[in-house]
């Protein structure tokens, strides 16, 4: 269940950041490397809430939760089981 | 309507004379202490603003004497960028603000074309602006240029935009006529930078009002967190955005009025109004009213406007975008250029007191543009449009022209500067669409050589590259590499196709 899990969420980040990079390498910069910004951290939000129905509140948000795609993985799995 | 316009001396509240420079002098005087503007927690009183605008026009005077070549300031949300701009129109001379996100590169083509006889960045505005003397009496007259702002040029080259204090008066003279904003009482929301247009209407009804201008930074944008908390402790009053930053900050459930109580109107500008946000805005803030307005950078940020309300949403999908301002005669015509009548789609056609002169050294663009409609300057808009019901719709671009987030780009622009970098020999670039709106741009480029690369190398190098000449909000997303392009039968590179191959 987790892999499958880990698999639809950087299928999500790829589609939003249009790039194949985020399946493969984990550990990318997302902000830094400019494959998300503002734009797309909310379009990915959205995606998010649609698919999983987790809510992520961007006055809560921090870049940094969000760094890499592990980052992500990590960050929404700990939403779905709180 | 508000018959008592005139287009050469606009009344500008109570009938007074004063041109908009001497109106935000005027608050200087009265309320020194007033906030005029602040970002990121910096404050800039209305003291402060006219105080350091003199001195700086009067540097700038006695530094240049009879040559009104522009300024260009540079700079994002600094207390300086204001003090310069003022300081620059009150010497004789108009401003022309480039923000920080500017590649080096854009930066020196634009100096270049613009000759401007300085760089004022925020540091070099602080050390001018030190002493307190009177301002010289030279401050820019109707006609002379006010501020010149550069715009994506289709062949790789930014064109400048002259805009005289005329016009911008004709234009905030509007919007307050129609707004009817309370003096020294408003709190306008500015979220675009200052080198876009859209920035001159949150900027100067603020200033001219003796309101304050709350502006959003690169900073605040990027941080969610700190955004909503600034925002909840604004107090804005009037919020003036593009809407697709409306749209994201609609993301956020306690996006509405408890958290911006005194929201009493979002004016929007610079991209299509979708009706969700619209409707969603009047849902979140049931005292606010939503306005849409339309207009070119060329004709002084907006020409057209109407009020959203529910009746509006009702009846038409897409939304209007209005009706022109008193003064201004806007129609449309077809390829002959014959004025056509409602119901029938052709090109958007702007004349008035509020058109631009033309592109700053570019008589042939200007040209090409720009014409004489029954004494009055007129300008092309390409785009498309009708009259339905008294109101205007917009129907798309005639040419390779789009808006990415409110941000004008010509797609010639990106493809020139992709074809100017060594590694590409040919490039051409598509919008992604998507649910009718751009949210990217695709490169399909055919390289001189293909090499080792991954995909994805290739693709960050020449992103970093292109990131050298064009600014972040212009660099494709995607990038598709083909040893060849689709050809149509003219011979060109089949759009089309490659669009449909996204």
């Amino acid at each position: 269940m987790t892999v499958g899990f880990s698999d639809k969420v950087l299928q999500l980040l790829a589609s939003v950041s249009e790039t194949d990079e985020v399946l493969t390498n984990l550990d990318l910069p997302l902000y830094e490397s400019q494959v998300l910004d503002s734009m797309r951290t909310v379009q990915l939000i959205l995606m998010i809430e649609e698919k999983f129905g987790i809510k992520v509140s961007p006055a809560e948000f921090e870049r940094e939760s969000w760094r890499t795609p592990r980052k992500i993985i990590a960050d929404l799995q700990q939403r779905l089981h709180m | 309507m508000a018959a008592a316009i005139s287009p050469r001396r606009p009344l500008f509240i109570r009938g007074s004379e004063m041109n908009l420079v001497e109106r935000i002098d005027h608050w200087g005087r009265v309320s020194p202490d007033a906030t005029a503007h602040v970002s990121d927690e910096r404050t800039l009183t209305y003291g402060e603003l006219c105080r350091r605008s003199d001195a700086l026009a009067t540097h700038l005077a006695e530094r240049f004497g009879d040559d009104r070549a522009p300024i260009a300031v540079l700079g994002h949300r600094e207390p300086e960028m204001p003090i310069a701009f003022l300081g620059a129109v009150k010497s004789g001379r108009p401003y022309m603000p480039i923000d920080t996100a500017f590649p080096q590169q854009r930066i020196g083509k634009i100096l270049a074309i613009s000759r401007a006889a300085l760089v004022l960045t925020p540091e070099k505005t602080a050390q001018f602006s030190a002493s307190a003397v009177r301002a010289p009496g030279n401050c820019v007259q109707q006609d002379d240029p006010f501020y010149i702002l550069f715009t994506s040029g289709s062949t790789g080259e930014p064109k400048g935009v002259v805009i005289t204090l005329g016009c911008v008066e004709y234009f905030i003279n509007w919007v307050l006529a129609e707004q009817k904003f309370i003096e020294q009482n408003e709190i306008f929301l500015n979220q675009p930078p200052f080198s876009f247009d859209v920035s001159v209407m949150g900027l100067y009804c603020g200033l001219v009002t003796g309101g304050t201008v709350f502006s959003i930074s690169r900073d605040l944008v990027a941080n969610p967190k700190m955004l909503y908390r600034a925002l909840a402790n604004s107090d804005v009053t009037t919020w003036v955005s593009t809407p697709s930053f409306a749209q994201m900050c609609l993301v956020e459930d306690k996006f509405g009025e408890a958290m911006l109580p005194r929201v009493r109107r979002f004016l929007f500008c610079g991209e299509t109004l979708a009706p969700q946000i619209a409707s969603r805005l009047l849902e979140r803030f049931p005292r606010a009213q939503v306005w849409n307005t339309y207009g070119p950078t060329e004709t002084t940020v907006a020409t057209t406007s109407v009020r959203i309300d529910h009746a509006i949403l009702e009846k038409y999908s897409p939304l209007p975008i209005g009706r022109p301002m008193p003064g201004s005669e806007v129609f449309v015509v077809n390829e002959k250029g014959e004025a056509l009548p409602a119901n029938k789609r052709g090109e958007i056609i702007i004349a008035g007191p509020n058109v631009s002169p033309g592109y700053l050294g570019r008589p042939d663009l200007t040209a090409n543009a720009f014409f004489q409609h029954r004494g009055q300057r007129a300008y092309r808009t390409g785009d498309w449009g009708r009259f339905r019901d008294n109101l205007l719709f917009f129907e798309g671009r005639i040419d390779e022209q789009i808006k990415l987030y409110g941000y004008r780009i010509e797609l010639g622009d990106v493809e020139a500067n992709l074809r100017a970098l060594a590694p590409v020999r040919d490039a051409v670039v598509i919008p992604v669409v998507k649910d009718g709106a751009t949210q990217s741009l695709a490169a399909f480029v055919v390289l001189n050589a293909r090499g080792e690369a991954s995909h994805f190398e290739l693709a960050n190098t020449l992103r970093k590259q292109l990131g050298e000449r064009l600014p972040a909000y212009m660099l494709p997303r995607k990038f598709v590499f083909l040893d060849a392009f689709p050809m149509t039968a003219n011979g060109k590179a089949d759009r089309a196709r490659l669009a449909e191959s996204l």
